[in-house]
């Protein structure tokens, strides 16, 4: 049996509606395709309202043509980004054979397939708000869908009557969606979530990489330095350390090709290095923004790993799957700590981290061998490169360019840059001086929003120093920087910026949608197995028992159907007759006017009495209330056409201009 | 009026199979006194087509979330399967206390359709919107306002001269998404009268001759009284063709006699055919005789009417008719 054919209001409904889950989609792919799928949606709605239907051929070819083209922009490799791709490109292209009730329903079920799609590429707020959309319309063009089906076709149908106009049923709509709420609330909190996930992972083809990378080039960072947009936000849970304390820990940086620092992977697993905390450790938890890296910036240094996340022999953590959504982690660190090469291993890490590329940066050598002529120990070393930073350099994020030996361009030429170089150079430096020196990438500062309490490190707030190995003390930290910018580190990179006035006012409002955004991650991204669990706890559930937590999901979702029921069974209040509505609006002005009546005055007292206050227009006032009585209490039915015209009336009725209310005498 | 899209034809033919086989299913369905209120009790709910095509989808979506540990994405999914729930619990309230006060049937011939009026009320407050009705291979829809009452047109085939039983009416819904279909099951312990079929051709009425002649000429006395719509056995010389056209549909004169003849249809004279026969010739006469505004006296083995003419002498005599031995009883399923 055919399905029954959609008719050009479901199908403009339909055209409306299926996009609108595929809108979320639109920014991840490429702009050839956005701008394609926009125009193919501008040729299909025509076609469909026309019920024009292109011969099967086209659109096979069509379909299998672009399908082809998208593949090979993602280079023929399937991840989620792929997959998003392409059900939105097959929704679109759907819309050209979107003829019936059947093909109208699949539609929109992929539809909300791909709303949810949408949100394995991003997790933002704003999604949230599309896909809410997205919901809102298509279950509102299911709705559509189901009266057309219940509907005679041969009746006349009230397409004009009130009740099927498109704000109400987006009204409808809204009003199922808020119904859901409560159940849709259990569901997520208490379903249990999944440990492991069933099958593969699977990655994004093409992935978007940002923040801090695998390798530091000097001259690399200097993009980060003007994105304002967060990297990670903190909450801590106890003491707060001074800002120009907060060095978040990224990628030890420990080999040098002369131009570049790269991690060494066999060194982060071959060296094992002792650590000792000195001080109390601070508890905090942050929410890092996807990088797409398995970099999880801890505060220098983390005594304990979180769950997912394992700590290199440097000490910094990786997670163990890329961060490709925003990701919650608790963690401690302490700020005083000795960090120590094992013994067995001294010779191995003094040779190693001092390794530099042969023929490299001669001037430089020659500075460090008088140095160390002159009968420089390691401390005075450090000390004299400091004061040599502090001295004669420049702090600036527009640094010239260099070239081959580019230590020796910075030392002796341009003497301008911003960490990543005087990081390196003093890298370099310690480690001509035979001194155990490594760098290390991360983040410096974070900025305090009032408005949540907690702390944003943002992009900009990238930072690169120097650790050196010291008998006796271990691995120090050395941050150059420091001493040619130390506004950088006190104030963080907004010392950067002129402040202005702008900023200033706009502050508590970026402040709060950055809460509400922290909030978001908090309350949605974050909440994994881990939360789930302190959530029952208090319950007394034990969270392994699949018993119990069977237990509180039927009762919770029992409370929460009761709630729908309560609300689905209330009766909605009968909208007012629109003619009384006019007769209302038509009193009210004879009030204005000076006519004075309560609301159990019949409306025949009422016409009267402003008929004797405003005798120029009397004949009207009783000719209007005589018709509006006629309807009401006599029971003169009147057909559509009559209703208007007296409804209209009423509106239309004015005091003349002229006519000024007397004030009754006290 | 009969109408594809809110058939549900497949469903209800599934269901009647079901029951077919499973006979205990129909036990619940006894005739019963109107009026009556749709309680749970009576109430079925199942997932439409659509309904487990989303069904599939929403777990797929939700396995989905849950594997990638999405939690947007399975806040989506719960979003979406609860409102569908919450569709399905609408859709049930939709139902639930819809209150069936009466059936009206219009008495037929056999072989013509019952037209059937089934009269509802919405005792609460919230509309009840989508509510379909299904009878007979045919279903018509209807909307409620709060606390409105309404009835909707149903049809019933006409099988045997007698009583019948209007047969099980389905009542239900697919609102507010279509993606399930509540439904409950009517039989209104109504027996519907059937008059006996018309004869289709036989010989004319026997009019007596002169009377009869003067009828088929126009006399000055007699006056157009008014114009109805064609019935079966409507003589063709009585088509007021021209109104017809004007108005889309089939019309015939029909006059005032202002002298009233009057004629004598015996069940005795008809001799030699069979009872069935005589019947379906009686009525047609008696129908004929009726519209060419004659006084009929019908005499049947233990009974007579008449003479007499008039709306309630014919449906005396169309029940007398229906109701000769032989008839149908309406008891037998």
């Amino acid at each position: 049996m055919k399905s029954p054919a959609l008719d050009r209001r479901r199908f403009l409904w339909c055209a409306i509606a299926v996009p609108t889950g595929t809108l979320a989609i639109l920014p991840t792919l490429p702009l050839w395709l956005s701008l394609l799928l926009v125009l193919l949606w501008a040729i299909a709605l025509p076609l469909g309202l026309r019920r024009i239907t292109l011969p099967m051929p086209v659109r096979v070819t069509v379909t299998l043509a672009i399908s082809f083209a998208l593949l090979s922009s993602y280079g023929f490799r399937f991840g989620r980004d792929t997959g998003a791709a392409l059900i939105t490109l097959l929704l679109v292209l759907k819309l050209f054979e979107l003829r019936s009730i059947r093909d109208a329903r699949s539609a929109i079920g992929f539809s909300m397939f791909a709303a949810m799609a949408a949100f394995l590429l991003d997790q933002g707020p704003s999604m949230l708000l599309l896909s809410g959309l997205a919901c809102i319309l298509l279950l509102a063009a299911l709705a559509e869908i189901a009266d057309l089906e219940a509907q005679p076709a041969t009746k006349a149908l009230p397409l004009e009557s009130p009740t099927s106009g498109w704000p109400v049923r987006l009204r409808q709509s809204l009003r199922l969606l808020l119904l859901a709420l409560p159940l849709a609330a259990v569901g997520f909190f208490l379903f249990p979530r999944l440990a492991q996930p069933l099958w593969g992972f699977p990655g994004r083809a093409s992935e978007p990489r940002m923040g801090l990378s695998d390798e530091m080039t000097p001259g690399d960072i200097a993009e980060l330095f003007l994105d304002d947009s967060p990297a990670m936000r903190v909450r801590f849970l106890d003491a707060v350390p001074n800002p120009e304390q907060m060095y978040w820990r990224g990628p030890v940086m420990t080999q040098f090709d002369g131009r570049t620092w790269s991690r060494s992977r066999f060194l982060e697993r071959a060296l094992p290095e002792q650590f000792e905390p000195l001080g109390p450790p601070i508890r905090y938890e942050i929410t890092q923004e996807p990088t797409g890296r398995n970099y999880v910036m801890a505060l220098d240094v983390p005594v304990s790993d979180a769950a997912e996340v394992g700590m290199t022999n440097s000490r910094f953590l990786l997670s163990k799957r890329p961060l490709d959504d925003v990701q919650r982690f608790e963690l401690a660190s302490v700020l005083d700590y000795r960090l120590d090469a094992t013994p067995r291993y001294l010779t191995t890490m003094q040779q190693r981290m001092t390794e530099l590329p042969e023929g490299f940066n001669p001037r430089t050598r020659e500075l460090i061998q008088r140095w160390r002529d002159e009968g420089t120990d390691d401390r005075g070393m450090i000390q004299r490169a400091l004061t040599l930073f502090n001295r004669e350099f420049v702090y600036t994020l527009e640094p010239p360019i260099l070239h081959r030996h580019s230590v020796d361009e910075f030392l002796f030429d341009t003497r301008a840059g911003y960490c990543e170089h005087f990081s390196s150079a003093f890298t370099v430096m310690m480690r001509m001086a035979h001194i155990p020196a490594r760098v290390v990438t991360g983040y410096q500062g974070a900025y305090y929003n009032a408005v949540g309490d907690h702390w944003v490190v943002r992009l900009s707030d990238a930072h690169a120093w120097s650790e050196v190995w010291l008998r006796g003390e271990g691995w120090v930290r050395v941050d150059p920087t420091s001493v040619v910018a130390p506004e950088r580190i006190e104030q963080g990179s907004d010392s950067l910026r002129e402040a202005s006035s702008w900023r200033s006012v706009v502050r508590p409002l970026l402040d709060t949608a950055d809460w509400l955004r922290r909030s978001w991650n908090d309350l949605v991204l974050g909440f994994d197995a881990a939360r789930q669990q302190r959530l029952l706890q208090p319950l007394g559930i034990d969270p392994k028992s699949w018993r119990q937590i069977g237990i509180l999901l039927a009762v919770a979702a029992g409370i929460a159907l009761l709630v729908t029921i309560w609300l689905l069974r209330r009766a909605a209040p009968p909208p007012r007759d629109p003619l009384l509505r006019a007769w209302d609006h038509f009193v009210t002005q004879l009030r204005r006017a000076g006519t004075r009546w309560r609301a159990n005055d019949a409306p025949r007292t009422i016409s009267e009495r402003a008929a004797r206050r405003l005798p120029r227009s009397a004949e009207q006032i009783r000719a209007l209330s005589e018709r509006f009585i006629a309807w009401r209490y006599a029971g003169q039915e009147l057909d559509t056409e009559a209703r208007r015209r007296l409804q209209q009336d009423l509106r239309r009725f004015r005091i003349p201009k002229d006519h000024v209310p007397r004030k009754r005498a006290a | 009026m009969n109408n594809e899209a809110i058939d549900g034809g497949r469903f209800f033919a599934l269901m009647s199979w079901i029951e077919r086989r499973l006979p205990a299913l129909t036990r619940l369905k006894q005739p019963e006194a109107l009026p009556l209120i749709l309680n749970r009790k009576r109430l079925y709910v199942l997932p439409t087509g659509a309904g487990l095509f989303i069904g599939a989808l929403l777990i797929g979506m939700l396995l989905g979330a849950l594997n990638y540990n999405n939690n947007p994405a399975l806040l989506l999914s719960f979003l979406i399967a609860s409102a569908v729930h919450s569709s399905l619990l609408q859709g049930y309230f939709n139902l639930l206390g819809l209150r069936v006060l009466q059936l009206d049937a219009e008495p037929a011939h056999a072989g013509e359709r019952i037209n059937l009026t089934l009269r509802l009320e919405n005792p609460d407050g919230r509309a009840r919107n989508g509510l379909c009705f299904r009878l007979d291979e045919r279903a018509s829809s209807l909307s409620l306002a709060g606390n409105t009452r309404g009835h909707v047109d149903l049809g019933v085939v006409a099988q045997r001269r007698g009583y019948q039983r209007c047969g099980r009416i389905a009542v239900f819904t697919r609102h507010p998404l279509g993606l399930f279909r509540v439904w409950s099951w009517i039989s209104p312990d109504r027996q519907l009268l059937v008059y006996p079929a018309i004869e289709r051709d036989g010989p004319p009425l026997p009019l007596p001759s002169t009377d009869g002649n003067r009828r088929w000429r126009r006399s000055p006395g007699e006056q157009l009284h008014s114009l109805r719509d064609y019935r079966v056995g409507d003589p063709l010389r009585l088509m007021a063709w021209k109104r017809s056209a004007q108005m889309g549909r089939p019309l015939v004169r029909e006059f005032e006699a202002p002298t009233g003849g009057q004629i004598e249809l015996d069940w005795q004279t008809l001799d030699g055919i069979d009872n069935e026969t005589r019947i379906s010739r009686l009525t047609r006469w008696l129908l004929e005789a009726e519209r060419l505004g004659l006084k009929t006296r019908l005499v049947l083995p233990s009974q007579s009417f008449g003479p007499d003419r008039g709306d309630q002498h014919r449906r005396n005599c169309l029940t007398a008719l229906a109701l000769l031995p032989g008839a149908a009883s309406g008891d037998a399923p």
